[in-house]
């Protein structure tokens, strides 16, 4: 497959070389593990715009595409925006900046551009998964010599091999597998094309693109609701250079206004729920319910300019969509890029996230033990494997558990795999189909008649439609099994569309951007009034209008109070100030709305005053006054 | 210290040592007076001193560098072998940085090993069977300030990371003010008619509250300070910080959860450069980080809905090394975090105990109790008045002074001083120091040690033997914590066997009949579960060979030294 990719060097010539003067910066923010250079696009015309501001005093939208490395659809579209925007929304960046990190973690992108190619897209953290002393002595191998990791099926494996059969072929698409119904028993073991590399009877248990292991997931890695201990999270949040440069530099840019991460999950044709917390009562889960009405008029705007209606739930837990919100108190987006063209996306994470469909099988005993082994809560395995009747007891003890220790257990549920909890949410707002079909999802499984059947289904039909994408199976000698059959999916094929789709997505992207941007709070200063009310004594009255769309702050922002509102400094004495505030704090104002603040000051006539107008998102700027 | 004079009095020392010889009390080759606090730079030169007079002992690591570009230093103290390949307890104090007296106790436990190794046969034991970290002062530069600038008891607590406290986009611009120039922060307070406060006409200290019909004729103003910014307030935006005992990762929340949180875990150079040192000392089997105040070792967990963190095997650590830190700290009370004290989300030994699976305390150092050592209370107002004037001679009261306040006028301004409450009194602060140094040596005495108990080898013919070892351990901590084990954190043991092994596993007892077969690499064996605190671990190893083979058996674990035993097929 030939990607399209902009170098930092054709975005310069392309954007800046138009407008005759420097459109785009570079920034390098730092380096990956493997020494990749980690940049930052800064878009917007370097020298100060009519209110005095220059690109980083002017409110900004932060896009941050290949966090997950194997994303690459949203790496190709950022780089492509970055030439984009400017060329097409010079307007638009008079009064605004467009902050693009094309690619997070380029360490993570080469799984799936290596030979053979494999479907992580994790960091390049040594990690000794297994426990066992040795780091990534099990990884996935190129069993058949295709180039690529896919799966292997074993039809009744031997007693004394380490597997079990959970599988049966799908007698109507005999390409896929589902569980066996109860009268069926099960035929094949299914996992991750690998040999047993340390003997010790695990598969493909310590290494990259392995069923555990190898690496770092960085969109469990930032500190918001940060999963501790779950596979993937690392040894603490921001521990990973890639992820730590980003935020040190996030933090050093108050102007940040909104963040758009392309990533495989989305939070868009979706809208977060409002009334989830962690166990602190105080951290949304979702978003706070004063940010829904306009989190909705966003995903509006994104239907419209992408057609995307769909895409599976972005993770929550120390994703970095999370982190720009709850944490870092900005508007927070997620989008997938591309659906499938069907429009009904299927889970597109990677298989080392823990959705391990080849040992996860859901033979209730094999699926207990692969649940456990994978570090569940015993709690929830129960739940997971319970009978009707059993969940429905298990929910009515917990409906009647004090509170902190319901928050207690809604905070256990966090640090559970992101399948876990789907499966979970699901049982509790009374949804099991939907459960037992997630717990078959992933790149070969199959069930009947449930939704991830369905969607395996769809995804096959989309191979054989564009001709590519699945391996048929085919058998071969494996140097510990025997004859297996090698096929499945090809890494990255439910995650990134063919090049030609690109062009295309760019110009999605480009629109959705382009729109939000025109959303934007547009602080408007009035200018201010004098009245004069007494012998030396003045009401000085000033208004701030908010001419866009957006509120000046979402409402997580006034919550988490991480930077500060609106100031307006008067330039007198507090003796001088009879009535008001020197620092007067204005919090936020809606869109199309105004606040007005006022000072009842003493003051010879004729006497000029200064009011400073402090803002860390929409630049600051002085006005003045003669008392009169 | 000089060095001539260092080896001047090491040889003069068996002279002079005769009559001292018969007292318990041990020669250092560094005199410290422990009756008194030293500042960063001073603690610093102690640690030096030490490392030079006992090189063998001690090695100093600069793990990092502070906010302000201050070095900041960990002794590693160890008898015998590598530090690394035996268990280690790690010591901080001072975290905080007005809890002034942590560091000293810190510097008395370097002090207390290196001049008793060699020379008392308890403490050479420790040395010789575990290793230290000691980092006197994780906060080095708020301790600078809290000896160099006007403070208070309680502050500054935090480090001098710049934050914009009163969020009105200036950092750090309205500190407290010394007007009177005694180098604390005391009380401002004005003349008002209509005062809600009385100053008492026998004692010019002392002002009480008035009752609600009456009026007082003074008015409290609140710390000393001007209003340095004009924005009408004082005292509101002063220098720092994060308080980083919330700033570890283990249940981390953002400022507006947890208040000086900081800006991510680990923001700060001086929490990750600790952070970075135990991650990579995965042999650290106990914790200590030192506070005040309140006469306490606490544990956590730091929130209700972490008690999942402390699985009952590991609460059963902790309530026996509390149980006998009660005895061996009178005033000591030993509890729980968030059910005795208050809700910490992202404090040290949370990190340790429930990220890390290492038993972890905090003591909270100094009690009022111990003022008059009655009881356990604080003792009433005029106690501590006979306690400031008879006791104290006056050392922590400033006598109020008239100053022309920019705002507010004449006003008067004293009261107690930044020694007065929480650091321990200096001539107390040696019996404080002896007696943590103490606990913290049983907790470390409770780090696995690893023995190899029976081993029998059996001829079942045709070259078969079958070799049976139990590995004891005779320490209260395990060498896989519960909280190790739930969470699958560090590396498994193993029970190694470096003959011709062709099958393996565990017995559930010396008795038990068959073994729970390892299929795989039977000759070395995944122990997750590890040794437990005063139990054993028992393996058995089916193994072709001859009699008159010498057969090793090891069992190796990260936080306990590694053990060998060689059998002798047929003997």
């Amino acid at each position: 497959m030939t990607r399209r990719v902009l170098t930092a060097a054709a975005a310069l010539g392309a954007f800046g070389a138009a407008s005759g003067q420097a459109q785009v910066e570079r920034i390098q923010l730092g380096q990956s593990r493997a020494g990749a250079p980690i940049d930052v696009y800064a878009l917007g015309p370097a020298e100060a715009d009519g209110l005095g501001r220059g690109r980083d005093d002017r409110p900004a939208l932060l896009v941050v595409a290949g966090v997950q490395g194997h994303h690459l659809v949203g790496v190709e579209v950022a780089r492509a925006l970055v030439d984009r925007l400017g060329a097409e929304h010079a307007d638009l960046l008079a009064t605004r900046t467009v902050y693009v990190v094309p690619q997070l973690n380029p360490d993570g992108a080469a799984w799936l551009r290596g030979t053979p190619a494999i479907e992580s897209g994790r960091t390049d953290h040594p990690h000794d998964a297994d426990r066992d002393g040795r780091i990534n002595e099990d990884g996935p191998d190129d069993v058949n010599g295709d180039g690529l990791i896919t799966r292997m099926r074993v039809a009744h494996p031997a007693p004394g091999s380490g597997l079990e059969a959970a599988w049966v072929i799908d007698a109507d698409e005999p390409r896929l597998l589902r569980p066996p119904d109860d009268d069926e028993t099960p035929t094949h073991a299914l996992l991750i094309e690998g040999i047993d590399n340390d003997g010790d009877g695990l598969f493909n248990e310590d290494g990259p693109g392995g069923r555990a292991g190898g690496g770092v997931d960085l969109d469990m890695h930032f500190p918001t609701h940060w999963p501790e201990h779950a596979d993937g999270a690392g040894r603490f949040p921001l521990d990973e250079p890639e992820a730590r440069a980003l935020v040190d530099w996030m933090l050093t840019r108050d102007n940040i206004v909104a963040v758009l991460v392309f990533g495989p999950g989305d939070t868009l044709a979706h809208t977060p729920p409002t009334d989830r917390f962690d166990a602190s009562g105080r951290m949304p889960l979702g978003i706070e319910q004063g940010d829904a009405a306009l989190h909705e008029r966003v995903a509006a705007l994104y239907e419209d300019t992408t057609g995307i209606t769909d895409g599976p739930e972005a993770s929550r837990a120390g994703s970095l969509v999370t982190y720009a919100y709850a944490d870092f108190a900005a508007w927070s987006f997620q989008t997938p890029v591309w659906v499938r063209p069907d429009g009904a996306a299927d889970d597109a994470r990677p298989a080392a996230d823990g959705d391990e469909p080849g040992t996860a099988a859901p033979a209730p005993g094999d699926e207990r033990a692969g649940l456990l082994e994978r570090g569940v809560d015993p709690m929830f395995v129960e739940l997971l494997l319970a009978t009707e009747d059993e969940r429905a007891a298990m929910l009515a003890e917990f409906e009647a558990l004090p509170e902190d220790e319901q928050a207690q257990r809604a905070q256990l549920l966090l640090a559970q795999p992101d399948d876990v909890q789907r499966r979970v949410m699901a049982i509790v707002q009374g949804n099991p189909q939907a459960v037992d079909s997630a717990s078959a999802d992933g790149p070969a499984g199959g069930g009947t008649g449930s939704k991830a059947d369905a969607d395996e289904r769809a995804w096959l039909a989309h191979a054989d439609a564009v001709g590519r994408g699945f391996v048929a199976w085919q058998a071969v000698e494996h140097p510990q099994l025997g004859t297996v059959e090698v096929g499945g999916f090809v890494p990255g094929f439910r995650v990134n569309p063919p090049a030609e789709a690109i062009g295309g997505l760019v110009d999605d992207q480009a629109a959705f951007i382009a729109g939000l941007l025109g959303l934007f709070a547009e602080l408007d200063v009035e200018a201010p009034r004098v009245e004069a009310v007494g012998p030396g004594l003045y009401r000085l009255s000033l208004r701030l209008a908010n001419r866009g769309t957006l509120p000046t702050l979402p409402a997580i922002a006034e919550k988490a109070r991480r930077i500060p509102g609106i100031v307006a400094a008067v330039s007198v004495g507090v003796d001088e100030i009879v009535s008001g505030s020197r620092f007067a704090r204005v919090p936020t104002i809606d869109g199309g709305g105004h606040a007005d603040v006022e000072w009842l000051i003493r003051g010879q006539p004729g006497r000029a005053v200064e009011i400073e107008i402090r803002s860390p998102r929409y630049g600051d700027r002085v006005v003045r006054v003669v008392l009169e | 210290m000089n060095r001539m004079l260092i080896a001047a009095l090491a040889l003069t020392a068996p002279i002079l040592g005769t009559p001292a010889a018969a007292q318990e009390f041990i020669e250092s080759k560094v005199d410290i007076a422990f009756n008194r606090y030293y500042d960063t730079e001073e603690v610093y030169g102690y640690l030096a001193a030490l490392a030079e007079a006992y090189p063998d002992l001690v090695e100093l690591v600069q793990i990092g560098t502070s906010g302000q570009g201050r070095p900041l230093w960990l002794a590693i103290v160890n008898g015998a072998g590598r530090h690394d390949a035996k268990p280690a307890m790690y010591i901080d104090g001072n975290i905080h940085a007005n809890e002034i007296q942590c560091a000293e106790v810190v510097v008395y436990t370097l002090w207390y090993l290196t001049k008793g190794y060699g020379v008392n046969a308890e403490i050479t034991r420790l040395l010789d069977t575990y290793s230290f970290y000691l980092v006197p002062i994780v906060n080095p530069d708020s301790r600078a300030y809290f000896f160099r600038d006007p403070a208070t008891p309680h502050f500054p607590r935090w480090n001098q990371r710049p934050v914009d406290n009163d969020r009105d986009g200036l950092v750090d611009e309205d500190p407290f003010d010394d007007l009177d120039g005694d180098g604390s922060i005391t009380t401002m307070w004005k003349r008002d008619p209509a005062g809600r406060w009385a100053r008492d006409p026998d004692d010019p200290r002392i002002f009480t509250r008035v009752a609600a019909d009456e009026r007082g004729g003074w008015t409290r103003l609140g710390s000393e300070g001007v209003d340095n910014d004009g924005d009408g307030r004082i005292n509101e935006d002063g220098p720092g910080g994060d308080d980083m005992n919330r700033n570890w990762p283990s249940d981390w929340k953002p400022n507006y959860v947890q208040f000086g949180a900081g800006t991510y875990p680990f923001n700060n150079p001086e929490t990750r450069s600790i952070g970075e040192f135990v991650l990579a000392h995965p042999n650290i089997a106990a914790f200590q980080s030192y506070h005040n105040t309140g006469g306490m070792m606490l544990r956590g967990p730091g929130a209700s809905y972490q008690g999942k963190a402390y699985p009952a095997s590991d609460v059963r650590v902790y309530d026996e090394i509390g149980r006998v830190g009660e005895d061996l700290l009178p005033y000591y009370r030993y509890l729980v975090v968030y059910k005795d004290l208050y809700r910490v989300h992202g404090g040290e030994v949370n990190w340790a105990a429930e990220g890390l699976g290492i038993i972890s305390f905090t003591n909270e150092l100094w009690t009022a109790g111990k003022y008059f050592q009655r009881d356990k209370n604080r003792p009433d107002p005029e106690l501590m008045w006979l306690w400031r004037d008879r006791v104290d001679f006056g050392a922590t009261f400033k006598d109020y002074t008239e100053i022309e306040h920019p705002q507010h006028g004449t006003v008067l301004v004293g009261g107690l001083n930044k020694w007065s409450s929480r650091s321990t009194p200096t001539f107390m602060l040696e019996e404080e120091c002896h007696r943590n140094f103490a606990f913290t040596m049983f907790h470390a005495d409770q780090m696995p040690v690893l023995d190899f108990g029976r081993v029998e080898a059996v001829d079942l013919g045709a070259g078969l033997w079958q070799i049976t070892a139990e590995v004891i351990n005779d320490r209260l901590i395990p060498t896989r914590t519960a909280r190790a084990r739930q969470q699958r954190i560090g590396r498994n043991d193993l029970f190694l066997c470096d003959a011709d092994v062709v099958a393996g596993g565990t017995l559930r007892s010396w008795d038990d009949d068959a073994i729970r077969e390892s299929r795989h690499e039977p000759a070395r064996l995944q122990i997750p579960d590890g040794v437990p605190g005063h139990g054993r671990t028992t393996a058995r190893f089916y193994v072709v060979g001859d009699a008159g083979d010498v057969v090793t058996l090891s069992y190796s674990a990260e936080k306990a030294a590694d053990v060998a035993r060689t059998v002798i097929l047929g003997e």
